[in-house]
């Protein structure tokens, strides 16, 4: 009988030390499988950056009169033969060159938008999925570019991994154990009593990942795990670049001379060619998507959460997987914006130049301002009106033939985009 | 007369010409030009890489008038 007792005082105290702690994640866990229909995410993108400006290139005729004056004089002491005086003024300066003109990137702020399913009309339901203590507890999020967009990622600022950690507790053991022997060995009578006792303090804290990613040509990865009093329903946002795949076009600048000023109309001086990068691609949908998916464990409270400690929660996690195609661009965001003068009556016609015999160009323009101020150029009045337009060496064409300042007004012509 | 036609972002073009049917597989073609062209019959396609990136293959239209 006294062993019996000795047996259940141990057991007792064994438990007392190792059981009885709040500390810990769960009373129970049980994987019950699969529930796809506990979490939902969505994706928000926002423009970040414009493409970038054409910077128009400096010469004598982007100079105001004062200015014209001083630099005539100054490269007529420069260069006193006559052939290198003319080319001189007829050359540039500051910014030599222009540089060709990338607008196949684009910048973009991606909001991932993770959100539970709360049921409340099931809180009490033994079969509900769903308590005010339930969190996401992992989750992947992926974003996919089809092969087919010519279009992949080209950086973003999830390099670094986030690690958090939480302070879980201040734990504090204290053990003590008494030991009391009593009995009587042959004739003789013994007692014996000892104590042990021991201290011992501990911080219980936990590192978690909070954030990591990876990204390739066509995947971008998000990770992120929670813990303890870490839902992971929100935002998660990444700052990503994209690149297309190119296609060579030609733009015109055309460099007005400074005689606007006084009442006269600008004339066109030069008109200078700048190669740029479109996106290549065969077509132009309406919008282009992405296929985002998410993959989740959800940590389902099915009892003990009435209180906010875990220690006590019987807990049942559920794996889940949401899949669905999201608009990433539509046609105003990723076309480049070039413009032309023409008509789009009868099918689309457009003002072309020609270089060199067979070849002939689009006349196009970085941005509407240019290609209004060459129109107004073009119809201007005092032009003559029956001569075919050339800039320098240039003819100007439409469908096929060189066009007069007459026929530009005669066929209605006006500022269209290119695509 | 030949025409050979690129196709981007929806907009077909014509880059160059020639009487013979002359584009095959493989040949380079400077892609800016915008050529005014008359195409009647659809002959065959040609995949081409541009001059200005050797690297992406593109499939080209050939037509004749």
């Amino acid at each position: 009988m006294r062993k019996f007792t000795f047996l259940i005082t141990g057991s007792l105290l064994l438990f007392a030390i190792t059981g009885c702690t709040t500390v810990k994640r769960f009373k129970t866990a049980d994987y019950k499988g699969a529930d796809n229909s506990l979490v939902d995410v969505e994706l928000f993108n926002t423009r970040l950056s414009g493409e970038p400006v054409v910077v128009q290139e400096k010469n004598l005729w982007t100079l105001s009169a004062n200015a014209q004056t001083r630099m005539v004089q100054i490269l007529d002491e420069r260069y006193p033969d006559n052939e290198q005086f003319l080319g001189a003024v007829s050359g540039s300066f500051g910014a030599n060159e222009v540089k060709v003109q990338e607008l196949t990137r684009k910048d973009l702020r991606m909001v991932f938008t993770i959100s539970k399913n709360r049921d409340y009309s099931k809180l009490n339901d033994a079969l509900g999925r769903f308590s005010p203590a339930d969190r996401i507890e992992y989750l992947r999020l992926s974003l996919e570019i089809p092969d087919s967009y010519n279009l992949r990622f080209h950086e973003w600022n999830r390099y670094v991994t986030e690690y958090g950690e939480i302070d879980i507790a201040d734990v504090s053991f204290s053990r003590s154990l008494e030991l009391s022997l009593d009995g009587i060995p042959g004739s003789t009578d013994m007692g014996s009593e000892t104590a042990l006792s021991r201290n011992e303090k501990q911080v219980v804290s936990k590192r978690y990942l909070k954030l990591n990613g990876s990204i390739s040509d066509h995947l971008a990865v998000i990770e992120s795990e929670g813990t303890r009093e870490v839902d992971l329903t929100g935002n998660v946002i990444a700052d990503v670049s994209m690149i297309f795949d190119g296609f060579p076009e030609m733009v015109v600048i055309p460099v007005f001379s400074d005689s606007g000023v006084g009442g006269e109309a600008a004339e066109v001086a030069a008109l200078k060619f700048v190669d740029v990068v479109v996106p290549a691609m065969d077509d132009a949908p309406d919008t282009l998507y992405a296929i985002l998916t998410l993959e989740y464990i959800y940590r389902h409270v099915q009892s003990g959460w009435k209180t906010f400690a875990e220690w006590d929660d019987k807990v049942e996690y559920y794996q889940g997987y949401v899949s669905k195609k999201v608009p990433l661009f539509l046609k105003k965001d990723y076309l480049p914006r070039l413009f032309c003068i023409g008509t789009d009556q009868g099918g689309k016609s457009a003002l072309k130049f020609r270089k060199s015999p067979g070849k002939e160009y689009l006349l196009q323009f970085r941005d509407h301002l240019d290609a209004s101020r060459f129109l107004e150029w073009l119809r201007n009045p005092a032009r003559m009106q029956a001569d075919p337009v050339f800039i320098g060496s240039s003819k100007l064409l439409y469908k096929g033939d060189p066009i007069t300042p007459g026929e530009v007004v005669e066929n209605q012509l006006k500022v269209l985009p290119v695509y | 007369m030949y025409y050979l036609i690129v196709r981007n972002l929806g907009v077909p073009r014509c880059v160059d010409r020639n009487e013979k049917d002359m584009y095959e597989d493989e040949m380079a073609f400077d892609c800016t030009p915008n050529i005014e062209c008359d195409p009647k019959e659809f002959v065959k396609e040609v995949e081409i890489t541009c001059t200005e990136h050797p690297d992406d293959p593109i499939v080209a239209m050939v037509f004749r008038d």
